[in-house]
């Protein structure tokens, strides 16, 4: 009984030592597997362009930082050439000017698209309301809003100097007129364009780098977390800042948002903000918050600006902008949120 | 004697849940660092450090600082002002902060509202 007991002793030891080992190599294999995987790392470059503050995550097999400062710089010369505050800008040339201007083939085409997204949506994205955000006081970012609200005759005279009518653009030889003293405002598109731009200049660089741009909540996405997994990207609720009303999970596209909380002043209990709609004059009603998913920034930038002036007829923006290429998050004003059936593909985790 | 001749016992059964649980303890013990650093130029939030790494801070153009943190602490390595009070003041943990006068920057821990979110779209 005691040599049995003994020898069940010995082959228990035994059996528990090899069961043991086998359990530890197996968990070391995995735990030294992951250790040692080839996961990116990522840099991350912050700073002040396009008139707000942008951040650069990318990862790179060539040299991250320096890719950073290569998108960097790209969205700095894009700022600088379509700042219309900047004397230098062509932005600047073109309003200083009554008559045919000749552009190069780069500004040529952003103007373009500018007018085409302005067809597709009734000309609630409009180009050319840089009379009317100055007469109210929005164009310069880095003053204080003047706390005033202009006079009805002064936006109707305005007006007649505004909109997206008022812009000649000659095919054949490359050139832009302005009608009746109309200025170019490109603050609805110029940020996601930059952030295309960014997309396209590290895809030169590296064209299997990941990351992600965002210039002033606007998102650029450079390729997926760690090679395969989704960015999580919050909404923010435009009432309370600290917090997210939904989440998008992007490996690809970009998304971009509109709302009344960025630049604005009060008066009497009422918020006049910076994004106004073409017809009236004033600031647009309806919305206070819209974030739109595309394939490109340049859609889902000028796209959530249109969404937002268009913002009383919800309907038709988050049933129609699919069509354009555009997924929507609507935000009312008493906070009822209206989505795009096609949003549903964006928040869920991958 | 059925027992004796199982491959596996109960008992060690019980034995292979306890080596994988207190694996599993030390090995997610490193994921789940929850810190959250924020950035403050001119009383502005501009960069929200949520995973450990060398970060440069920038204004514009102008160079600032380089900002490391290594999951629980956080210091400035290399600054471009002339005081560089702000990498005398060392590593600072959770309720710690580091401030630099010249570039107005104040470096904060903040408990995460949004964890697990890369960036936020507004």
């Amino acid at each position: 009984m005691r040599q049995k007991n003994s020898k069940n002793v010995l082959k228990f030891d035994k059996r528990l030592a090899f069961i043991s080992l086998s359990l530890l190599t197996i968990l070391l294999i995995i735990f030294l597997t992951s250790f040692f995987r080839a996961t990116p790392s990522y840099h991350e470059l912050n700073g002040f362009t396009l008139g707000t503050y942008c951040r650069i995550v990318v990862s790179s097999k060539k040299n991250s930082k320096v890719l950073a400062e290569i998108i960097f710089n790209e969205l700095d010369r894009v700022y600088k050439k379509y700042n219309p505050n900047d004397p230098a800008s062509v932005v600047s040339r073109i309003n200083g000017s009554t008559d045919w201007i000749d552009v190069d083939e780069e500004t040529f085409v952003l103007l373009d698209v500018s007018i085409r997204f302005s067809k597709i949506t009734n000309g609630a994205f409009d180009p050319a309301l840089g009379n009317l955000i100055q007469l109210w006081g929005f164009d310069k970012i880095a003053e204080k809003i003047p706390n005033r609200i202009p006079t009805l005759d002064e936006i109707n005279r305005a007006l007649q100097r505004s909109g997206v009518d008022k812009v000649e653009l000659d095919h054949q030889r490359r050139r832009i007129r302005l009608l009746n003293g109309a200025k170019l405002d490109l603050g609805g598109i110029a940020k996601g364009y930059a952030l295309d731009r960014a997309y396209q200049v590290a895809k030169e660089v590296d064209k299997d780098c990941t990351g992600f741009v965002e210039a002033g909540g606007d998102i650029r996405i450079l390729g997926p977390k760690f090679g395969s997994r989704p960015w999580v990207i919050g909404v923010r609720d435009p009432r309370k800042p600290d917090t997210a009303i939904s989440y998008l999970y992007l490996t690809s596209g970009a998304v971009a948002t509109s709302g009344d909380y960025e630049r604005y002043f009060e008066l009497n209990g009422i918020r006049y903000h910076h994004i106004l709609n073409p017809k009236t004059g004033f600031p647009a009603k309806g919305a206070i918050s819209v974030t739109v998913v595309a394939d490109n920034a340049v859609t889902a930038d000028a796209l959530s600006t249109a969404g937002f002036v268009m913002g009383q007829d919800w309907e038709f923006v988050v049933l129609e902008f699919p069509k354009f290429g555009g997924s929507v998050l609507l935000v009312e004003e008493n906070g009822t949120i209206r989505k795009s059936s096609t949003m549903v593909v964006y928040e869920q985790p991958k | 004697m059925n027992n004796q001749n199982r491959v596996l016992r109960k008992l060690d059964i019980l034995l292979i849940t306890a080596l994988t649980f207190i694996f599993l303890v030390f090995y997610l013990r490193g994921a789940s660092v929850n810190q959250s650093v924020e950035v403050l130029v001119e009383g502005k939030t501009i960069m929200q450090i949520k995973a450990p790494g060398s970060y440069e801070l920038r204004n514009g153009d102008k160079y600032l600082m380089k900002i490391v943190f290594d999951g629980y602490k956080v210091h400035v390595e290399d600054s471009n002002c002339p005081l560089k009070i702000c990498e005398k003041t060392g590593s600072v943990k959770s309720g710690g902060t580091i401030i630099c006068v010249p570039n107005r920057v104040l470096i904060k821990f903040k408990k995460s509202t949004n964890a697990g979110v890369d960036v936020m779209t507004w």
